[in-house]
């Protein structure tokens, strides 16, 4: 069997764009307005402006070895149970996004659509649904999300536009002149779920063909400022509709937004639920990217290259994912996880991490990175035929 | 082996995200197509549902009654939570009550504020209600739901296609479920809702009860409510009849554009009101039409309708209720200064309030 080694620019782009979207469509912007008030807007672009700034971190390690995973290279200039440790802790987070997004949807699903369906089938669907996609590796799944992403994405926009009939509170929309800080800063923190995961570029990254990867890097630049924008006006819907103080009492603000749109006549007239399902592919997408990077980020460290061993630890990274999201009772203690647990962790290993590893190559070498480094070692994976794994 | 992976990922798809695990033919279900909440004896809560029997769906697709056969039932549950209450009434029917179809949801207007209160947060926890079914006010919930019209069409649906027409009413009175929710939690803005009554002939639908904490202080007359509708651009088809020059002067088709300004003047609120208004001339018997006599009625029109507007602005004020949402974006903008204050509804009832008109008649007609 073989796999496809390379992904496109753009399908790059698409791949880290996935890899934040399905987290905090359901829940955005409730943390927002609770915590800045009139200046959620500005805690909105605070959002965007952290984000590219962690991004732009990370391509700055991807950059010290085009041609390899930052785990991979990472052992050079770190030592090996450091190293191990950040695998480790890139694996854990990697399952807790997963799991975290799983339980999130199986709740809204049961809630919305399909209260007395179980909580496991639903869970278990998708997931299997995502071991399917990730099973062929990263291509399908590129090729996928080609198409997924655009359907979704214009009737979204479709059905924000049919929303603006329904808004009853136009004027929260409008930015606030006063600026305070430290609620906005809190604001910031506490939504920053909406930009988590787009770490993968360190496994990415290097599937892009060389000559192609600084193009590659500024599409997912692109395609942050693009989503930034679809939430940008996702926020001013989602406001307008519900008001500023509802708005914070609600579970997935988004989702209710989306059930008011009622088209009399047409076939599927609640066609702002369609919406929602579709945005299940996200999630799915998100998913399946989580399952990938999980073995793939541990490739590295482990040696494990086959094929059959690569779906073994699949179905078994699958099979946490579901396990854990079937402990969560309910809404409720997921968002106690999410705001004690996964934020700060997030945050703290998406800015860390490549720091580290930057700083430590710097020491390394004693001096700024010479765009064109000299190539490491080859990895023994590297260039085997068929059916080995990068 | 990847036609066997893609049978068992349909197969889990269609168990576990197509519905069928909870999937029920709709024979087997009760349709629900009105929803009545009132109180009960012995601090309880009556859920009253409106069911359409086989002869009223049946004549609903032709568009016509059925004769002498009721086209809907009611089954009524009673318990000290609307929770016991609809268990009630589903232990009454071997078939499953299905809320996803509710066209009108009716709350009486003698609910305590926390009968109320419960009512309101049971339907926002439950997934399965329409949010965008329509709420309404009601004197008797009984009374509401048993009125059969002599159409013999469903009232549910008499009701839905009405609220749901922007051109059928002088005013536009459609309020849905997710309206009264965010009207009950939004700060600046009082909730109101239509009130329904049941006449002899049919439904009733032009007053507006004005809540606060959950219970209906205030009514409007339907002339109060015309008025208010101007300020919330609500009324699209109002009228207007005075005497001019001892000569009787009527205007129809009157649609507001309001628009208003809040400022502070030594802390007490100034609000005002301008109201764009266009119409048509319906009755003049005052002679020629020069543009000086039209411009003279359009002047006493403008007076006339600032007056009613201006009154019924001050009942809102004595009654401390504030419909139309002046302080809204106060409040969200000076969160430090509203904390202050404590309550928009106190500082509202003290509030400088000036209405100005601006009548334009864009139809005379085919008279000079």
């Amino acid at each position: 069997m073989r796999i496809r080694r390379h992904i496109s620019p753009f399908q790059y782009a698409l791949l880290i764009a996935a890899s934040y979207m399905g987290f905090g469509i359901f829940q955005f912007p409730r943390e927002l307005v609770q915590r800045a008030g009139p200046d959620a807007l500005w805690a909105l672009a605070a959002e965007l402006l952290w984000a590219l700034a962690a991004f732009r971190l990370w391509i700055a390690v991807n950059r010290l070895h085009p041609d390899q995973p930052v785990f991979g290279f990472a052992a050079s200039y770190l030592p090996r149970p450091v190293v191990t440790a950040m695998v480790a802790i890139t694996v854990i987070l990697h399952l807790g996004l997963a799991f975290i997004a799983l339980a999130n949807f199986g709740f809204l699903m049961r809630t919305y659509f399909l209260p007395e369906t179980p909580l496991f089938a639903i869970d278990a669907a998708f997931v299997l649904t995502a071991v399917y996609v990730a099973w062929y590796d990263i291509a399908p799944l590129a090729r996928t999300l080609e198409t997924v992403f655009l359907v979704p994405g214009l009737l979204s926009i479709f059905i924000g536009i049919l929303l603006i009939g329904r808004m009853r509170f136009g004027y929260a929309l409008l930015p606030s002149t006063h600026l305070w800080l430290l609620p906005t800063v809190r604001a910031t923190y506490h939504g920053a779920y909406m930009f988590f995961g787009f770490e993968v570029t360190m496994v990415l990254y290097p599937l892009v063909r060389q000559e192609q990867q600084r193009i590659a890097e500024r599409y997912a630049f692109w395609a942050m400022i693009f989503t930034f924008a679809f939430f940008l006006f996702g926020y001013a819907m989602v406001l307008g509709v519900e008001g500023p103080f509802f708005l914070t009492h609600i579970q997935w603000p988004t989702v209710s937004a989306n059930r008011l749109v009622d088209i009399e006549g047409l076939f599927v007239n609640k066609l702002g639920l369609l919406v929602v399902v579709l945005w299940g592919l996200m999630l799915l997408a998100f998913l399946t990217l989580r399952l990938w990077c999980v073995i793939h980020d541990a490739i590295p460290d482990y040696g494990v290259h086959s094929l059959p061993r690569y779906r073994i630890l699949l179905v078994i990274a699958a099979a946490l994912v579901v396990a854990a999201a079937l402990q969560i009772p309910n809404i409720a203690p997921l968002d106690v996880i999410i705001q004690r647990f996964m934020i700060p962790a997030m945050l703290g290993y998406l800015f860390l991490t490549p720091a580290v590893v930057w700083t430590a190559a710097f020491l390394v070498h004693r001096h700024r990175w010479d765009p064109h480094p000299p190539t490491p070692r080859p990895r023994a994976s590297l260039g085997r035929p068929s059916r080995r794994l990068l | 082996m990847k036609a066997w992976a893609a049978a068992l990922v349909a197969a889990a798809l269609s168990v576990g995200l197509a519905g069928c695990w909870s999937n029920r033919p709709v024979e087997r279900r009760n349709l629900a197509l009105m929803l009545g909440v009132g109180p009960a004896p012995h601090h309880q809560l009556r859920l009253l549902f409106q069911i359409p029997t086989r002869a009223g769906l049946t004549g609903l697709t032709k568009g016509s009654g059925s004769g002498s056969e009721p086209s809907f039932n009611i089954i009524e549950g009673v318990g000290t939570t609307l929770t016991d209450a609809f268990a009630q009434a589903q232990a009454k029917t071997t078939r499953d009550l299905y809320l996803g179809q509710v066209e009108v949801v009716a709350f009486s207007t003698k609910l305590s504020p926390q009968e109320f209160e419960q009512a309101r947060n049971m339907f926002s926890r439950l997934g399965s209600l329409d949010k965008t079914a329509y709420a309404v006010a009601t004197p008797s919930v009984r009374a509401l739901l048993s009125l059969q019209p002599r159409s013999g069409e469903l009232p549910g649906i008499i009701l839905a296609s009405n609220f749901g027409c922007l051109s059928c009413n002088v005013e536009h009175l459609e309020r849905r479920v997710w309206d009264m929710e965010t009207a009950s939690y939004n700060r600046g803005i009082n909730l109101w809702l239509p009130l329904l009554t049941a006449g002899k002939s049919g439904f009733e639908i032009n007053q507006m009860a004005v809540y606060a904490d959950g219970h209906p202080v205030l009514t409007l007359s339907p002339a109060e409510t015309q008025a208010l509708g101007y300020v919330m651009g609500l009324t699209h088809k109002g009228t207007v009849s005075f005497r001019w020059h001892d000569h009787l002067v009527a205007l129809r088709g009157l649609d507001a554009r309001p628009y208003f300004h809040l400022t502070w003047v030594q802390g007490r609120p100034h609000i005002d009101v301008t109201l764009r208004i266009t119409g048509a001339l319906a009755e003049y018997l005052g002679g020629e039409l020069t543009p000086e006599a039209l411009s003279e009625v359009q002047a006493t029109a403008e007076h006339l309708i600032a007056r009613r507007v201006t009154a019924v602005l001050r009942r809102l004020q004595q009654a401390k209720v504030d419909p139309v949402g002046f302080g809204q974006a106060w409040v969200w903008f000076h969160p430090g200064r509203f904390a202050r204050l404590g309550s928009w509804r106190q500082a509202f009832s003290q509030a400088a309030i000036h209405v100005e008109v601006q009548l334009r008649l864009h139809d005379i007609g085919d008279l000079t």
